[in-house]
């Protein structure tokens, strides 16, 4: 029963769904019903337009997150050795924190074009902060005790990183790996809705202005399924690896 | 094997502007293979002191001196640390979470002999590949010991070492504690609120009180020492005396 309880909502929604198109209480147009949205997948499909909005944005959220992993982390392990660096970029980290990646989509645009470095650039500042502070503050709550005990068997700085500070917040790492994976996946969608001539945003947006409400339907569910197998993905990750921190039982 | 000479250490904490003497001006010598018991009541600076020695903390005041056989001033080449909980890294195996203590260590045996044997020793051989949270309190301190023992430290700090293990437990860690240290011959500072334990492990006890030592006590008893002799029973009233006059 317990592993049918999360269906349970869908299949309401589907439901209703279905009572709603198929009894013309709501226009077509505004709300296909389920069978012409599942045709019009199967059409994207078999013309293979569906297979390259998807690889396109793939390929785009695989890239920035890639990116934004290799400078976060990095950097929140730097500022964790040198509280004097902190003190320098704090202000600076607040600032463009706060500052949401797509009000920066205008200067982006005239920096970057509307090529790819755009969306990729959008996808980096977006799952930057997340990774960044999560890694941040999980280096800065590893247990002190354990930090002391590696200092009596002399381990060097490099060893302490490898074997008490990384593997001591990776729940926090990997709560930040999850978070800016959904951020980076949002942060696309609304980059493609602004530039683009490829992804699963752009096909939304093209659907959009065609009057395919069935084609944006069917553009919503992928990337909310994509969203949901992704963090599955994250979480039988953490479950296998780090069965014994109980890692994925705090997520 | 080194000794240690503890010169006038004071140390001075401040908790929400109040002023906490740790250590008020400690002087001790330790020799050479020696065990030294440290107890005294809660706050009393024990476990400061092995901080300070350990390097962990720094004086405000005071030096630790540290000399070799050959009466010279030295740095110990490793120093063994046991904290009052196991603190093994739950994400490494017993076997694993000593090896990573012999990281630097060069040895004629290799690294994996070395762990094997002490796991020996310590009877968690069997537990070699489980991970920290699978054993018990009395285990993982033993691991912890094996942590420390392994790396042939020239000093062996032990911070209330068998505190945080039941009464049965901590019996049997207790003596075979006894043996290692007595087989190893290592200078050895112990912190314990027990007296009993105190007296069956140190060739020396010293008693603290406010950061000083209010008295020392020789224990000219071989091992095994039995704590119902007559000689066990005066040093534990002697010390009782002292700790709760």
């Amino acid at each position: 029963m317990e592993y049918f309880k999360p269906l349970i909502l869908p299949i309401l929604i589907l439901s209703i769904w279905i009572a709603v198109s198929y009894n013309g209480i709501v226009s077509e147009y505004l709300i296909p019903s389920p069978a012409k949205v599942l045709s019009a997948a199967v059409d994207l499909y078999k013309r293979d337009i569906l297979q390259k909005h998807i690889a396109t944005s793939m390929w785009r959220v695989i890239t920035g997150f890639s990116i934004a992993i290799s400078i976060a982390i990095p950097l929140a392990i730097l500022l964790y050795w040198s509280r004097r660096i902190e003190k320098y970029l704090s202000f600076m980290l607040e600032f463009i924190r706060s500052t949401p990646p797509l009000a920066l989509v205008p200067l982006l645009i005239l920096w970057l074009g509307i090529g790819e470095a755009l969306k990729i650039t959008i996808i980096i500042l977006a799952t930057f902060f997340p990774l960044f502070l999560n890694t941040l503050s999980g280096l800065k709550n590893v247990d002190k005790k354990l930090i002391e005990m590696a200092n009596t068997i002399e381990l060097t700085k490099w060893e302490k990183l490898l074997f008490v500070l990384i593997p001591g917040s990776l729940p926090s790492i990997v709560t930040g790996l999850r978070l800016g994976f959904g951020y980076s996946w949002r942060a696309l969608i609304g980059a493609e809705l602004i530039a683009a001539s490829a992804g699963l945003g752009y096909m939304i947006l093209d659907a959009e202005a065609l009057a395919q409400t069935d084609v944006v339907f069917v553009g919503i569910v992928v990337i909310g399924t994509f969203g949901y197998l992704f963090d599955l993905i994250f979480r039988r990750i953490i479950n296998y690896f780090f069965f014994y921190m109980n890692i994925g039982e705090q997520l | 094997m080194i000794s240690v000479s503890i010169r006038d250490l004071k140390k001075t904490f401040y908790v929400k502007g109040t002023e906490i003497k740790a250590l008020n001006g400690f002087t001790s010598d330790i020799e050479n293979g020696e065990t030294v018991s440290i107890v005294g009541h809660s706050g009393c600076g024990k476990t400061t002191l092995l901080r300070i020695i350990s390097g962990l903390e720094k004086p405000d005041e005071g030096q630790v001196l540290f000399i070799d056989e050959n009466k010279n001033y030295t740095k110990p080449k490793r120093i063994g640390m046991v904290f009052q909980e196991p603190r093994l890294l739950p994400w490494l195996t017993v076997e694993k979470n000593i090896m990573l203590a012999l990281k630097h260590i060069e040895h004629s045996l290799s690294i994996k002999e070395i762990v094997n044997n002490t796991l020996k020793v310590l009877g968690i051989y069997n537990f070699r590949d489980a991970y920290p949270h699978q054993l018990s309190g009395g285990m993982a301190q033993r691991a912890s010991l094996g942590r420390a023992l392994c790396r042939q430290p020239d000093l062996l700090l032990m911070d209330e070492p068998l505190g945080s293990l039941d009464a049965l437990t901590r019996h049997r860690l207790r003596h075979e504690l006894i043996d290692i240290l007595a087989k190893s011959n290592i200078t050895t500072i112990l912190v314990t609120h027990d007296v009993t334990e105190a007296i069956l492990l140190g060739n020396k006890i010293i008693i603290v009180e406010s950061g000083r030592i209010v008295q020392e006590i020789k224990v000219p008893m071989q091992h095994p020492r039995d704590e119902n002799s007559i000689d066990f029973i005066r040093i534990k009233n002697t010390l009782l005396k002292y700790i709760f006059k």
